[in-house]
Protein backbone atom coordinates (compact mmCIF):
# COMPACT_ATOMS: atom_id res chain seq x y z
CA UNK A 1 0.00 0.00 0.00
CA UNK A 2 1.43 3.65 -1.15
CA UNK A 3 1.77 5.79 1.71
CA UNK A 4 -0.97 8.42 -0.12
CA UNK A 5 -3.72 4.87 0.05
CA UNK A 6 -2.75 4.92 3.28
CA UNK A 7 -3.26 8.13 4.33
CA UNK A 8 -6.78 8.27 2.73
CA UNK A 9 -7.67 4.70 4.40
CA UNK A 10 -6.76 6.27 7.41
CA UNK A 11 -8.74 9.68 6.31
CA UNK A 12 -12.26 7.76 5.91
CA UNK A 13 -12.23 5.74 9.12
CA UNK A 14 -11.02 6.91 12.35
CA UNK A 15 -9.25 4.42 14.54
CA UNK A 16 -9.80 3.50 18.02
CA UNK A 17 -6.40 5.66 19.57
CA UNK A 18 -7.57 8.19 17.84
CA UNK A 19 -10.74 8.99 19.32
CA UNK A 20 -9.42 10.19 22.86
CA UNK A 21 -10.58 11.48 25.24
CA UNK A 22 -9.65 15.38 26.19
CA UNK A 23 -8.05 15.00 29.44
CA UNK A 24 -10.17 17.17 31.49
CA UNK A 25 -7.80 20.05 32.22
CA UNK A 26 -7.17 19.61 36.14
CA UNK A 27 -7.00 23.64 36.70
CA UNK A 28 -10.65 24.03 35.45
CA UNK A 29 -11.73 21.04 37.80
CA UNK A 30 -9.59 22.85 40.81
CA UNK A 31 -11.18 26.57 39.50
CA UNK A 32 -15.10 24.98 39.89
CA UNK A 33 -14.49 22.97 43.16
CA UNK A 34 -12.53 26.54 44.59
CA UNK A 35 -15.66 28.33 43.42
CA UNK A 36 -17.95 25.99 45.12
CA UNK A 37 -16.00 26.33 48.69
CA UNK A 38 -16.10 30.19 47.97
CA UNK A 39 -19.32 30.73 46.40
CA UNK A 40 -21.47 28.01 47.81
CA UNK A 41 -23.04 29.94 50.67
CA UNK A 42 -23.61 32.79 49.24
CA UNK A 43 -25.57 31.34 46.34
CA UNK A 44 -27.08 28.91 48.87
CA UNK A 45 -28.94 32.06 50.91
CA UNK A 46 -29.77 33.94 47.48
CA UNK A 47 -31.85 30.64 46.59
CA UNK A 48 -33.22 30.35 49.75
CA UNK A 49 -34.47 34.37 50.01
CA UNK A 50 -36.52 32.96 46.71
CA UNK A 51 -37.53 29.65 47.38
CA UNK A 52 -37.62 29.50 51.47
CA UNK A 53 -37.04 25.90 51.66
CA UNK A 54 -33.67 24.71 52.22
CA UNK A 55 -34.03 21.48 49.95
CA UNK A 56 -35.10 23.26 47.28
CA UNK A 57 -32.16 25.94 47.83
CA UNK A 58 -29.83 23.63 48.05
CA UNK A 59 -30.77 21.75 44.42
CA UNK A 60 -30.86 24.94 42.46
CA UNK A 61 -26.89 25.49 43.68
CA UNK A 62 -26.27 22.17 42.69
CA UNK A 63 -27.57 22.67 39.43
CA UNK A 64 -26.74 26.06 39.12
CA UNK A 65 -22.74 24.38 39.40
CA UNK A 66 -23.66 21.52 36.78
CA UNK A 67 -24.17 24.66 34.88
CA UNK A 68 -21.01 26.03 35.61
CA UNK A 69 -19.23 22.82 34.58
CA UNK A 70 -21.13 22.48 31.33
CA UNK A 71 -19.25 26.05 30.75
CA UNK A 72 -16.12 25.64 32.91
CA UNK A 73 -13.91 26.37 29.30
CA UNK A 74 -15.65 29.86 29.77
CA UNK A 75 -14.39 30.44 32.90
CA UNK A 76 -11.21 32.02 32.24
CA UNK A 77 -13.55 35.00 30.45
CA UNK A 78 -15.68 35.52 33.03
CA UNK A 79 -14.89 38.92 34.83
CA UNK A 80 -16.24 38.70 38.43
CA UNK A 81 -16.91 35.18 39.31
CA UNK A 82 -19.73 36.33 42.22
CA UNK A 83 -22.00 38.39 40.11
CA UNK A 84 -21.59 35.19 37.45
CA UNK A 85 -22.66 32.48 39.90
CA UNK A 86 -25.21 34.61 41.47
CA UNK A 87 -26.76 35.49 38.02
CA UNK A 88 -26.78 31.66 37.23
CA UNK A 89 -28.23 31.35 40.12
CA UNK A 90 -30.69 33.50 40.27
CA UNK A 91 -32.20 31.87 36.89
CA UNK A 92 -32.14 28.80 38.03
CA UNK A 93 -34.21 29.60 40.97
CA UNK A 94 -36.52 31.81 39.11
CA UNK A 95 -37.58 28.80 36.66
CA UNK A 96 -38.08 27.01 39.44
CA UNK A 97 -40.44 29.25 41.10
CA UNK A 98 -42.58 29.61 37.91
CA UNK A 99 -42.61 25.75 37.76
CA UNK A 100 -43.80 25.33 41.37
CA UNK A 101 -47.05 27.43 42.64
CA UNK A 102 -47.60 29.66 45.15
CA UNK A 103 -46.10 28.75 48.62
CA UNK A 104 -49.39 28.85 51.55
CA UNK A 105 -48.17 31.19 54.33
CA UNK A 106 -48.32 28.55 57.29
CA UNK A 107 -44.95 27.03 55.45
CA UNK A 108 -43.40 30.85 55.25
CA UNK A 109 -44.07 30.52 59.28
CA UNK A 110 -42.69 27.50 60.03
CA UNK A 111 -39.50 28.55 58.10
CA UNK A 112 -39.10 31.89 59.31
CA UNK A 113 -39.54 30.33 63.45
CA UNK A 114 -36.45 27.90 62.37
CA UNK A 115 -34.13 30.96 60.32
CA UNK A 116 -35.46 33.23 63.71
CA UNK A 117 -32.77 33.86 66.36
CA UNK A 118 -33.96 31.88 69.13
CA UNK A 119 -32.10 34.10 71.99
CA UNK A 120 -33.70 35.74 74.19
CA UNK A 121 -37.09 35.44 73.06
CA UNK A 122 -39.63 32.93 74.50
CA UNK A 123 -41.56 30.64 72.04
CA UNK A 124 -44.30 32.86 72.54
CA UNK A 125 -42.40 35.73 71.23
CA UNK A 126 -40.84 33.71 68.58
CA UNK A 127 -44.15 32.31 67.42
CA UNK A 128 -45.52 35.86 66.72
CA UNK A 129 -42.28 37.20 65.32
CA UNK A 130 -42.80 34.23 62.72
CA UNK A 131 -46.28 35.44 62.02
CA UNK A 132 -45.04 39.16 61.58
CA UNK A 133 -42.47 38.20 58.92
CA UNK A 134 -44.45 35.32 57.33
CA UNK A 135 -47.28 38.33 56.39
CA UNK A 136 -44.56 40.73 55.46
CA UNK A 137 -43.33 38.25 53.18
CA UNK A 138 -46.59 37.63 51.38
CA UNK A 139 -46.50 41.42 51.01
CA UNK A 140 -43.33 41.07 48.91
CA UNK A 141 -44.76 38.04 47.41
CA UNK A 142 -47.86 40.57 45.98
CA UNK A 143 -45.19 43.11 44.63
CA UNK A 144 -44.99 43.38 40.77
CA UNK A 145 -41.60 40.60 39.97
CA UNK A 146 -39.57 43.62 38.74
CA UNK A 147 -39.84 45.47 41.98
CA UNK A 148 -39.83 42.32 44.07
CA UNK A 149 -36.80 40.82 42.66
CA UNK A 150 -34.98 43.87 43.15
CA UNK A 151 -36.39 44.10 46.51
CA UNK A 152 -34.81 40.61 47.49
CA UNK A 153 -31.57 41.20 45.78
CA UNK A 154 -31.29 44.69 47.55
CA UNK A 155 -31.43 42.45 51.44
CA UNK A 156 -27.78 41.23 50.23
CA UNK A 157 -25.36 43.37 51.80
CA UNK A 158 -22.53 41.95 50.38
CA UNK A 159 -24.32 43.28 46.37
CA UNK A 160 -23.93 46.77 45.28
CA UNK A 161 -27.06 48.28 43.23
CA UNK A 162 -24.29 48.23 40.08
CA UNK A 163 -23.92 44.21 40.82
CA UNK A 164 -28.05 43.88 41.21
CA UNK A 165 -27.86 45.46 37.95
CA UNK A 166 -25.14 43.16 36.66
CA UNK A 167 -27.20 39.63 37.74
CA UNK A 168 -30.69 41.15 36.51
CA UNK A 169 -29.38 42.86 33.48
CA UNK A 170 -31.01 46.30 33.89
CA UNK A 171 -29.19 49.57 34.38
CA UNK A 172 -28.08 50.46 37.82
CA UNK A 173 -30.76 53.71 37.06
CA UNK A 174 -33.47 50.74 36.27
CA UNK A 175 -32.27 49.28 40.08
CA UNK A 176 -32.92 52.43 42.06
CA UNK A 177 -36.21 53.36 40.46
CA UNK A 178 -37.47 50.22 41.07
CA UNK A 179 -36.30 49.72 44.44
CA UNK A 180 -37.92 53.11 44.97
CA UNK A 181 -41.34 51.53 43.94
CA UNK A 182 -41.12 48.55 45.50
CA UNK A 183 -40.60 50.45 49.11
CA UNK A 184 -43.27 52.67 48.04
CA UNK A 185 -45.68 49.55 47.00
CA UNK A 186 -44.19 48.24 50.34
CA UNK A 187 -46.01 50.37 52.35
CA UNK A 188 -48.96 50.77 50.45
CA UNK A 189 -49.42 46.79 51.58
CA UNK A 190 -48.39 47.10 54.95
CA UNK A 191 -50.91 50.00 55.69
CA UNK A 192 -53.58 48.52 54.25
CA UNK A 193 -52.88 44.64 56.16
CA UNK A 194 -52.61 46.97 59.63
CA UNK A 195 -55.85 48.68 58.71
CA UNK A 196 -57.78 45.79 57.92
CA UNK A 197 -56.24 44.07 61.12
CA UNK B 1 -27.59 68.83 82.18
CA UNK B 2 -27.70 67.39 78.61
CA UNK B 3 -30.80 67.79 76.28
CA UNK B 4 -32.47 65.07 74.71
CA UNK B 5 -33.33 65.53 70.95
CA UNK B 6 -36.91 64.66 70.17
CA UNK B 7 -36.86 61.39 68.34
CA UNK B 8 -38.47 61.86 64.66
CA UNK B 9 -41.18 60.55 64.06
CA UNK B 10 -40.98 58.11 60.99
CA UNK B 11 -43.13 57.63 57.93
CA UNK B 12 -45.30 54.61 57.63
CA UNK B 13 -43.01 54.17 54.11
CA UNK B 14 -39.55 54.32 56.41
CA UNK B 15 -41.10 51.77 58.93
CA UNK B 16 -42.38 49.49 56.14
CA UNK B 17 -38.87 49.60 54.33
CA UNK B 18 -37.37 48.84 57.57
CA UNK B 19 -39.99 45.85 58.42
CA UNK B 20 -39.30 44.29 54.86
CA UNK B 21 -35.67 45.20 54.99
CA UNK B 22 -35.47 43.40 58.28
CA UNK B 23 -37.83 40.33 57.40
CA UNK B 24 -35.47 39.49 54.11
CA UNK B 25 -32.09 39.84 56.14
CA UNK B 26 -33.37 37.19 58.14
CA UNK B 27 -33.78 35.00 54.65
CA UNK B 28 -30.62 36.60 53.29
CA UNK B 29 -28.27 35.34 56.33
CA UNK B 30 -29.98 32.21 57.13
CA UNK B 31 -27.70 29.32 57.76
CA UNK B 32 -26.22 27.22 55.33
CA UNK B 33 -26.81 23.27 55.70
CA UNK B 34 -24.37 21.07 57.31
CA UNK B 35 -22.33 19.25 54.84
CA UNK B 36 -23.84 21.40 51.46
CA UNK B 37 -19.74 21.71 50.27
CA UNK B 38 -19.02 18.42 50.44
CA UNK B 39 -22.48 17.21 48.95
CA UNK B 40 -21.94 19.27 45.77
CA UNK B 41 -18.44 18.99 45.17
CA UNK B 42 -19.50 15.06 45.76
CA UNK B 43 -21.99 15.39 43.02
CA UNK B 44 -19.86 17.38 40.48
CA UNK B 45 -17.21 14.58 40.87
CA UNK B 46 -19.75 12.30 40.04
CA UNK B 47 -20.54 13.79 36.64
CA UNK B 48 -19.55 12.41 33.46
CA UNK B 49 -16.66 13.60 31.00
CA UNK B 50 -18.18 13.29 28.08
CA UNK B 51 -16.44 15.88 25.99
CA UNK B 52 -14.43 13.40 23.25
CA UNK B 53 -12.37 15.03 20.25
CA UNK B 54 -11.80 13.32 17.68
CA UNK B 55 -8.02 13.68 16.25
CA UNK B 56 -7.86 13.59 12.50
CA UNK B 57 -4.82 11.57 10.87
CA UNK B 58 -4.43 14.28 8.34
CA UNK B 59 -3.72 17.15 10.45
CA UNK B 60 -3.90 20.01 8.39
CA UNK B 61 -2.13 23.27 9.95
CA UNK B 62 -3.18 25.70 7.20
CA UNK B 63 -7.09 25.05 8.22
CA UNK B 64 -6.19 26.31 11.57
CA UNK B 65 -5.14 30.14 10.15
CA UNK B 66 -7.71 32.49 9.85
CA UNK B 67 -7.12 32.94 6.11
CA UNK B 68 -7.95 29.57 5.66
CA UNK B 69 -11.01 29.87 7.35
CA UNK B 70 -11.85 33.16 5.57
CA UNK B 71 -11.10 31.24 2.60
CA UNK B 72 -13.70 28.48 3.60
CA UNK B 73 -16.16 30.91 4.10
CA UNK B 74 -15.94 32.87 1.42
CA UNK B 75 -16.13 29.20 -0.70
CA UNK B 76 -19.42 28.46 1.16
CA UNK B 77 -21.11 32.13 0.50
CA UNK B 78 -19.95 31.40 -3.35
CA UNK B 79 -21.37 27.56 -3.75
CA UNK B 80 -24.83 29.21 -1.95
CA UNK B 81 -25.01 32.05 -4.11
CA UNK B 82 -24.16 30.09 -6.98
CA UNK B 83 -27.16 27.65 -5.73
CA UNK B 84 -29.20 30.54 -5.52
CA UNK B 85 -28.30 31.87 -8.66
CA UNK B 86 -28.97 28.54 -10.19
CA UNK B 87 -32.15 28.01 -9.30
CA UNK B 88 -33.44 31.27 -10.02
CA UNK B 89 -31.81 31.26 -13.69
CA UNK B 90 -34.05 27.83 -14.06
CA UNK B 91 -37.40 29.08 -12.77
CA UNK B 92 -37.49 32.51 -13.53
CA UNK B 93 -37.50 32.07 -17.93
CA UNK B 94 -40.27 28.97 -17.18
CA UNK B 95 -42.66 31.88 -15.24
CA UNK B 96 -41.99 33.97 -18.16
CA UNK B 97 -42.68 31.12 -20.91
CA UNK B 98 -46.23 29.56 -18.86
CA UNK B 99 -47.15 33.59 -18.76
CA UNK B 100 -50.86 33.92 -20.00
CA UNK B 101 -50.67 36.62 -23.26
CA UNK B 102 -53.28 39.01 -22.88
CA UNK B 103 -55.53 38.32 -25.84
CA UNK B 104 -56.06 41.30 -28.06
CA UNK B 105 -59.40 42.63 -28.30
CA UNK B 106 -60.27 43.30 -31.72
CA UNK B 107 -60.96 46.94 -32.78
CA UNK B 108 -64.52 48.33 -32.58
CA UNK B 109 -65.96 50.83 -34.59
CA UNK B 110 -66.89 54.04 -32.44
CA UNK B 111 -67.20 54.25 -28.93
CA UNK B 112 -70.73 52.09 -28.16
CA UNK B 113 -70.96 49.32 -25.64
CA UNK B 114 -68.15 46.99 -25.73
CA UNK B 115 -68.41 43.03 -26.39
CA UNK B 116 -66.64 42.73 -23.40
CA UNK B 117 -63.99 40.45 -24.70
CA UNK B 118 -65.97 38.64 -26.89
CA UNK B 119 -64.84 37.61 -30.35
CA UNK B 120 -66.56 38.63 -33.30
CA UNK B 121 -67.22 36.27 -35.86
CA UNK B 122 -67.95 38.03 -39.40
CA UNK B 123 -71.83 36.75 -41.13
CA UNK B 124 -70.87 35.14 -44.36
CA UNK B 125 -73.13 34.37 -47.01
CA UNK B 126 -73.92 30.98 -48.04
CA UNK B 127 -71.44 29.79 -50.88
CA UNK B 128 -71.80 27.07 -53.41
CA UNK B 129 -71.29 23.66 -51.77
CA UNK B 130 -68.05 22.05 -52.83
CA UNK B 131 -68.85 18.26 -53.45
CA UNK B 132 -67.40 16.38 -51.34
CA UNK B 133 -64.77 14.14 -53.33
CA UNK B 134 -64.18 10.56 -51.88
CA UNK B 135 -60.60 10.19 -51.74
CA UNK B 136 -59.16 6.88 -53.11
CA UNK B 137 -57.40 4.77 -50.40
CA UNK B 138 -53.96 5.38 -50.36
CA UNK B 139 -52.18 2.39 -53.03
CA UNK B 140 -49.98 0.08 -49.71
CA UNK B 141 -48.48 -1.84 -52.82
CA UNK B 142 -44.21 -1.91 -52.65
CA UNK B 143 -42.54 -0.84 -55.64
CA UNK B 144 -41.08 -4.38 -55.75
CA UNK B 145 -44.32 -5.98 -55.97
CA UNK B 146 -45.79 -3.62 -58.41
CA UNK B 147 -42.70 -2.72 -61.01
CA UNK B 148 -43.80 0.25 -62.91
CA UNK B 149 -45.02 -0.59 -66.47
CA UNK B 150 -43.22 0.81 -69.04
CA UNK B 151 -44.86 3.34 -71.38
CA UNK B 152 -45.40 0.74 -74.75
CA UNK B 153 -46.30 2.57 -78.02
CA UNK B 154 -49.30 0.79 -78.11
CA UNK B 155 -50.58 2.50 -75.40
CA UNK B 156 -49.79 6.07 -76.62
CA UNK B 157 -51.12 5.46 -80.10
CA UNK B 158 -54.39 4.67 -77.60
CA UNK B 159 -54.63 7.65 -76.05
CA UNK B 160 -53.61 9.58 -78.62
CA UNK B 161 -57.12 8.27 -80.45
CA UNK B 162 -59.40 8.26 -77.41
CA UNK B 163 -58.39 12.12 -77.01
CA UNK B 164 -59.19 12.65 -80.53
CA UNK B 165 -62.56 11.11 -80.50
CA UNK B 166 -62.93 12.73 -77.05
CA UNK B 167 -62.98 16.68 -78.97
CA UNK B 168 -65.03 15.51 -82.25
CA UNK B 169 -67.94 14.10 -79.95
CA UNK B 170 -67.91 17.71 -78.15
CA UNK B 171 -67.60 19.90 -81.51
CA UNK B 172 -70.76 17.48 -82.25
CA UNK B 173 -72.92 18.24 -79.36
CA UNK B 174 -71.71 21.76 -79.75
CA UNK B 175 -73.20 21.68 -83.41
CA UNK B 176 -76.68 19.97 -81.81
CA UNK B 177 -76.91 22.54 -79.49
CA UNK B 178 -76.85 25.66 -81.82
CA UNK B 179 -79.46 24.15 -84.37
CA UNK B 180 -81.72 22.71 -81.36
CA UNK B 181 -81.40 27.00 -80.35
Amino acid sequence: MSAGQAVFSNWMEIAEEQVRAVECAPSEDAAVAALVTEYSGTLYRVAYSVLRSPADAEDAVQEAFLRVLRHRDQLAEVRDNRVWLIRIVWNVVLDRKRRVKARPETDDVTEMERVLPARGLSAEQLASAAEHHARVLACVERLPAKEREVLQLSAFEELSSVEIAAVLGISESSVRSRLFRARNLMAELLNHKRSLR
Amino acid sequence: MILKMPERVKTPEEIAEETTRETLRLLAEAPVPVGMETRLLAKLREQPQPRRVLRWPLRVQLAESAGMRAAAAALLVALLAGGGWGIAALTWPAQQAGASRESVRPALGGEGFSTAGAMRTPQTLKGPAVPMTVAAPPVTTTLAAVPEAAPTKKAAKKAVASAKSNAQGKTVDKKVDETER
